[in-house]
């Protein structure tokens, strides 16, 4: 019945009512619009599927991830098995060494004790670098659904989110203002969104996009001046990984060794999964491109191919670390890299050229 | 591209080239009865005048991404029509005590030159400053549903007013008119005073249904009569009701009224289509949705047609009868915008929207087959209220607060749902709806920044964003 008379309009009290000051607003603003049921119930079932579908996804792939539990039994006790060894052992050699000499003994346990501190510090970074992934990944979540969806009063919680997460950057201290000034209290979530994107994020984006174009270009020319097969592979894997952490200390989590392996594993995924239209997209993009410059060389072509990869590889990474999801026109596209790239070979062919010229 | 760039480092050169490259786009305004034209531009000019360097219209491209070089109010182009008094109305929007801008009847046009950055890969060598000139011309909604009438006979038009007038609200409002009519004899000689009094009375009904809150209102001049037709015996005919066939008199009233109809259809109809009409590149028609939810069911049945019957204005003009008499209509994109859309609380926005959207669905596809672009937005060209929320009944809802026309105490109020779909008849119960009338709000930096608005930005994106 608190919902009938909700739907009739209403005047209230003045005192009783909370302005949302629009500067205030940034900052407090941490209600969830009221839940006004609607007359029929009919018209809740109408939409609910749609808004629902996203969620049987997700669960569908985290029940999938769980699967291979007894295999995470095994490896847990091996561990624990290892572990306990380790520790039994070094008990027993210590004990050894006391007996011998009181001042090996000491020399020994110190040196026990520093490995085990010096592990546990480099643990407990991995953990929180795992922990501040988990974290990037929540708030991607939260932010699609959000910009998915039509609501009102969401974003400003949800975006706070993401500015704790930076509470340490300065750097976007002089954006964050300027994005407070701009929204306002008849902005949707999504408009909220899409202007903290452009605001605040743009930055950032921008010299995501520096590194990997940088790094693809690295790539591609180290590719084509390189004879040997072996060292191709292994400076693409040095520069992808380079790139990898480069692009996640840049958007706010800064990857330990643990941590930039479990990162560059989700890139993985990602671009496993990619979508089957993408990837016939960027390789026709691919193949065409290659096809004129491998007129050229085949070299050429190569580092072009490999310089393409670590793009792809780099935007994903971007994708994965950004917290706030990309709207559809910002996405950073691999056909701009990739005229970036075979603008740089062209340049090198053609110093070469002058220079053989000149010579 | 270098020789050109090279050449044109002398200024004069320069000022050529910019000149030869600029650009022109017509804006025109129109809407349904009182549905804040002039409001809204009012607003637009002043946030495009504070547009340098401004943080109010984020989702205008060329502002936010920092291009533009500066708006400035420039002559306009057409002598014969009347100027868009901007000075005027931005003083009564933003004086000491702010008031509402009053109404224009009648054709206006402003001009706008806007100054910015080409980001034209081919141009920006070239012309590095561009301009675009913005003509925003005002004008009736009701002169644009006059067009619907050029494919009506008099006959025909006059059943379809009969058959309007059969069913409330116009049944009780035209008795008046129709007990006079209906002592005429369409076949008597015609006599000058007799039809003047029909056409007042017939003016008189029509102001009457657009105080109720109607929009389908034909012929549009007996209400906006705009220059100088106050007078004209092209504005003194009216509909008869009465079956008039086998009429043979040449001096009857029949023939003298259908003589007339056939010079307003001539004279003012096609006079608009031809001068103004045929020549504009994009169309923003304003509706005041809020208001007819507030009158009744009938009120928002008729503007559905009005608003259909403006798209079909747009058919006509793209492949049917006036493109047949004119040649073709420029138009490429038309905005429909419920105004006053801070009448109601920020969340029901979207509902406001979906709400316009499905009252156009039908003819938007005819709109649409001739190739224009059509979209429906709610926007509030100047924000009254402020969003607000309140704990009522143990439950925390959203509501409005602002200063209402009358009176001098804020308040407070949820002024209702709007719904998704347009509600039956018998669910239009009294008291669902309460959408007030509010004060502009009196800011303190009014001069400093444009004025508060929502989603203007987005609309001014749509009409002009492509043009840059």
């Amino acid at each position: 019945m608190s919902t009938t008379t909700l739907k009739m309009p209403h005047y209230f009290d003045l005192e009783k009512v909370e302005t949302i000051a629009e500067e205030e607003a940034s900052l407090t603003l941490d209600y969830s619009p009221p839940v006004i049921l609607p007359d029929d119930a009919e018209m809740e079932t109408n939409n609910r599927p749609a808004a629902n579908e996203p969620d049987l996804v997700a669960q569908i792939g985290s029940q999938s991830r769980r699967t291979s539990s007894p295999l995470l039994w095994l490896l847990g006790s091996l561990g624990v098995l290892l572990v306990l060894m380790l520790v039994v052992d070094a008990y027993h050699f210590i004990a050894q060494q006391y007996a011998s000499s009181f001042f090996l003994g000491t020399l020994f346990l110190g040196l026990t004790f520093a490995i085990t501190g010096a592990v546990l510090t480099l643990t407990w970074r991995a953990y929180k670098n795992i922990q501040a992934l988990r974290t990037v990944s929540a708030l991607q979540k939260e932010g699609q659904d959000l910009m998915v969806s039509d609501g009102y009063g969401g974003a400003m919680p949800y975006l706070n989110k993401v500015v704790e997460f930076y509470h340490q950057r300065s750097d976007i201290k002089g954006c964050l203002e300027r994005f407070y000034v701009t929204v306002n209290d008849s902005h949707h979530d999504r408009e909220v969104c899409a202007l903290f994107s452009t605001h605040v994020m743009k930055d950032m984006d921008r010299q995501a996009y520096r590194v990997v174009t940088q790094r693809s270009q690295e790539t591609a020319l180290m590719v084509m001046i390189s004879q040997i097969a072996l060292l191709d592979a292994i400076l693409t894997l040095w520069r992808n990984v380079r790139m990898i952490r480069d692009v996640a200390t840049l958007y706010g989590g800064r990857p330990g060794f643990l941590g930039s392996m479990s990162l560059i594993g989700s890139v993985l995924q990602n671009l496993i999964y990619a979508g089957a239209s993408e990837v016939v997209a960027d390789g026709v993009a691919e193949i065409m491109g290659s096809s004129m410059l491998s007129v050229m060389s085949t070299q050429a072509a190569q580092g072009l191919g490999s310089g393409v990869l670590t793009a792809r590889l780099g935007l994903h990474a971007i994708q994965i670390c950004r917290p706030l999801p990309f709207t559809k026109e910002e996405k950073p596209r691999l056909k701009d890299i990739r005229k970036e790239i075979v603008s740089s070979l062209k340049g090198v062919f053609q110093s070469k050229e002058a220079k053989s010229q000149t010579a | 591209m270098k020789w050109i760039s090279r050449f044109s480092t002398s200024t004069q050169l320069n000022d050529k080239i910019n000149r030869t490259l600029d650009k022109q786009v017509k804006l025109a305004v129109t809407g349904l009865s009182r549905s804040g034209k002039t409001v809204f531009i009012t607003s637009l000019v002043h946030q495009l005048l504070h547009g340098l360097n401004s943080t109010h219209l984020p989702f205008f491209q060329i502002v936010s991404s920092g291009w533009l070089r500066g708006v400035k109010a420039m002559p306009q182009p057409d002598m014969h029509v009347p100027s868009f008094r901007y000075d005027i109305a931005v003083e009564q929007l933003c004086g000491e005590m702010p008031t509402w801008p009053e109404p224009t009847s009648g054709i206006s046009e402003i001009r706008l030159a806007i100054r910015y950055l080409s980001n034209n890969p081919l141009l920006k060598h070239v012309a590095p400053v561009s301009t675009l000139y913005v003509d925003i011309i005002d004008y009736p909604g009701e002169w644009l549903l006059d067009l619907s009438l050029l494919e009506l006979t008099y006959e025909q038009w006059s059943e379809q007013i009969a058959h309007a007038c059969e069913s409330e609200p116009r049944l009780s409002l035209s008795e008046k008119w129709r007990d006079f009519i209906d002592s005429l004899d369409p076949a008597s000689d015609a006599d000058n005073t007799t039809m003047r009094q029909a056409a007042a009375l017939y003016t008189d009904f029509l102001h009457q249904c657009k105080d109720y809150g109607l929009s389908l209102l034909q012929p549009g001049r007996f209400t906006m009569p705009g220059d100088d037709l106050k007078g004209a015996p092209l504005l003194e005919f009216c509909p008869l009701l009465k079956t008039h066939e086998g009429i043979d008199n040449e001096n009857s009233l029949f023939v003298e009224m259908n003589k007339r109809y056939e010079s307003y259809k001539e004279h003012v109809v096609k006079k608009f289509y031809h001068e103004h009409f045929s020549g504009f590149d994009r169309q923003i028609v304003l509706a005041d949705v809020l208001r007819t939810f507030n009158t009744s069911y009938a009120a928002f049945t008729d503007m559905r047609d009005a608003i259909n019957m403006v798209l079909k204005s747009f058919h006509y003009g793209k492949s049917g009868l006036v493109n047949k008499l004119f040649g073709g209509l420029k138009i490429d994109k038309m905005l429909f915008a419920a105004t006053k859309a801070d009448h109601v609380t920020p969340e029901q926005l979207p509902n406001l929207e979906s709400f316009l959207r499905q009252m156009v669905a039908t003819s938007y596809n005819n709109a649409t087959f001739e190739g224009v672009r059509t979209e429906t937005l709610a926007l509030a060209a100047v924000k009254c209220t402020q969003a607000a929320y309140t704990t009522f009944q143990g439950e925390k809802i959203s509501c409005i607060k602002g200063m209402p026309i009358e009176g001098d105490k804020p308040i407070a109020l949820f002024p209702g749902e709007i719904p998704v779909e347009a509600p039956m008849p018998e669910e239009w119960v009294d008291g669902r709806f309460h959408f007030l009338e509010f004060k502009p709000p009196r800011l303190a930096n009014i001069h400093g920044s444009g004025l508060p608005h929502i989603r203007l930005d987005r609309a001014l994106e749509f009409l002009l964003g492509d043009k840059f």
